[in-house]
């Protein structure tokens, strides 16, 4: 894009939010006891980062976040892996997967709740089983289509079984991995909220569900607002690292 | 460019090294490979039938011969390649390098493949150093050897490039260096430059060409199914016939070396071979597309 283009464009971005926000701000009041004001909504971001509890609430969510994927990570590459080295498992155990990912598993967040407490642990728990089909599928993908050219002419160089690894399947997989990140970080964010939200004693979704119980609108709209800023944050972060990563590839 | 670095290389190209050579025949005992009553089936798709690729084929090569396949399409000349790097076993017969049996993939084999084959995430020079890793040879001594077989293909400026960043060409010419560069014994060559515009594959092979003539008695196996390409290069051109593919003549190519792959193919002498040779291909290749033998 072109500089001019480019400032045109952000020029627009902000005359939308301000836009959304002078309509919203100018609104009757029949609407403000649940839709709130933005200038209530701001004071409510302001109080939400000076006070202790509430500012503690952040690094509760992002912890529960990133433990879940993280383990989410870490199983969907062993199960991966064990499904494409077998295609006998594979063709016995992918349905299930598959299954897995089609059913809305969100809704299943009641019941995790009640096997696992509300504890912290559950709600990494569920992360991690909500999120590991994201992972798991980039990766059996990436393992399963690997270019048979590529391990022949390996091979014929001299590469052996760890070296074949180590040079063709985990650079395959890592770069389906950090192609599907953006959207594991999302849903373990996502997912993390729900936890909270649905039974919990703390966290950014608590704080929602607290507020929207006591009719304070603001506080959970500011609730949303600091989760998708931190959410843009942690994308344009990933963007880079996946540029860096994958400078091998054809720009998208 | 080429032509005076080829030059430059003339005096150390001395005449034990042009080979393809009658004379010198006798001084190989055991032939390099050795291919026997190879036959070669695989299992049809719903695994009820077997289709048989490759019938009775038999081929001697010896140290130092340019030797190129041709044949129609699906006649299992590229199978034989495969066989022959042991990357797939044959079903019957025997292949033997060096005397031993070919039971896998060998060190001193090497196999450029048709699609270029280079790792995406791996630079060209991290490309080419590839084998030599594999090989275990120190890092310092891999990249230099790495950068003389770049040098020597036109690659010198390219080191950090990825292959996407590169043209098919300058992708073939690392794919080949990058199996130069470990030196190996018998290289085979699966219709490697048939994605190139012709200028570019005129290049490529008097490189290539160039660089096995320097070896000390390298023996390349070259498929192909452009019978010009094939004539220009090789010492002997075999001819197979229509699937199930088997060794239908074997002739000699008297060119001397060294060749200039543009010109040779004017001569008389050339266009009289191709002649011969094609009037035996082109049956082949009808035979194959007759009525109710095609695949």
């Amino acid at each position: 894009m072109r500089p001019s283009v480019k400032a045109a464009v952000a020029l627009a971005d902000v005359a939308t939010v301000a836009g959304v926000i002078a309509l919203w701000q100018s609104d009757s009041a029949a609407t403000a006891s649940y839709l709130s004001k933005p200038s209530a909504v701001f004071a409510a971001i302001k109080v939400w980062l000076t006070n202790s509890t509430l500012l503690g609430y952040i690094p509760v969510t992002l912890w529960e976040a990133a433990a879940g994927m993280l383990i989410a990570l870490a199983a969907a590459t062993v199960i991966a892996s064990l499904l494409a080295a077998s295609s006998r498992a594979a063709s016995i155990f992918e349905p299930f997967m598959a299954l897995g990912n089609a059913a809305p598993r969100i809704a299943l967040a009641p019941l995790f709740l009640l096997i696992f407490g509300t504890d912290l642990k559950s709600k990494v728990i569920f992360v991690a089983t909500s999120v590991v089909f994201i992972p798991f599928f980039s990766i059996f993908r990436a393992l399963t289509t690997v270019d048979q050219d590529l391990l022949n002419n390996a091979r014929c160089l001299g590469a052996g079984r760890f070296a074949i690894v180590r040079e063709v399947y985990i650079p395959a997989v890592t770069s389906s991995v950090v192609a599907s990140l953006r959207v594991t970080v999302a849903f373990s964010l996502l997912t993390a909220i729900l936890a909270e939200y649905l039974a919990s004693q703390e966290g950014i979704g608590y704080e929602i569900q607290q507020a929207q119980n006591n009719l304070q609108a603001n506080y959970a709209i500011a609730g949303v607002v600091i989760i998708a800023l931190i959410a843009v944050i942690i994308d344009m972060a990933l963007r880079l690292i996946e540029r860096r990563a994958l400078v091998w590839r054809d720009p998208s | 460019m080429d032509d005076s670095d080829a030059q430059e290389r003339g005096p150390r190209m001395l005449p034990q090294t042009e080979t393809g050579n009658p004379n010198r025949e006798s001084v190989a005992v055991t032939p390099l490979l050795e291919v026997a009553d190879v036959r070669h089936e695989v299992r049809g798709e719903r695994q009820k039938t077997t289709n048989l690729i490759l019938s009775d084929v038999s081929l001697r090569a010896r140290a130092g011969e340019f030797i190129s396949i041709v044949g129609p399409s699906g006649c299992g000349k590229s199978t034989l390649l495969n066989l022959i790097s042991g990357l797939a076993k044959p079903t019957g017969g025997t292949i033997k390098i060096e005397g031993q049996q070919v039971t896998g993939v060998r060190p001193d084999v090497g196999f450029i493949f048709q699609q270029d084959a280079l790792l995406p995430w791996r630079t060209a020079a991290e490309n080419v150093q590839l084998a030599l890793k594999f090989r275990g040879v120190p890092k310092a001594e891999r990249r230099q050897r790495a950068s003389e077989w770049m040098d020597r293909f036109g690659l010198g400026a390219l080191h950090e490039r990825y292959p996407r960043e590169m043209s098919g060409g300058q992708r073939k010419r690392a794919a080949i260096a990058a199996t130069l560069v470990y030196e190996p014994r018998l290289l085979l060559m699966d219709e490697p430059f048939s994605a190139l515009d012709v200028q570019t594959r005129d290049f490529i092979e008097t490189d290539v060409l160039s660089a096995w003539s320097q070896t000390q008695g390298q023996t390349a196996l070259f498929v192909t199914h452009d019978l010009e390409e094939a004539i220009a290069l090789s010492d002997r051109v075999i001819v197979m016939s229509q699937s199930p593919g088997t060794i239908v003549s074997d002739y000699p190519v008297d060119i001397p070396r060294p060749r200039n792959i543009m010109d040779v193919r004017t001569t008389e002498h050339f266009q009289d071979l191709h002649k011969t040779i094609w009037a035996d291909l082109r049956k082949q290749v009808l035979a194959g597309a007759a009525p109710g033998k095609g695949q």
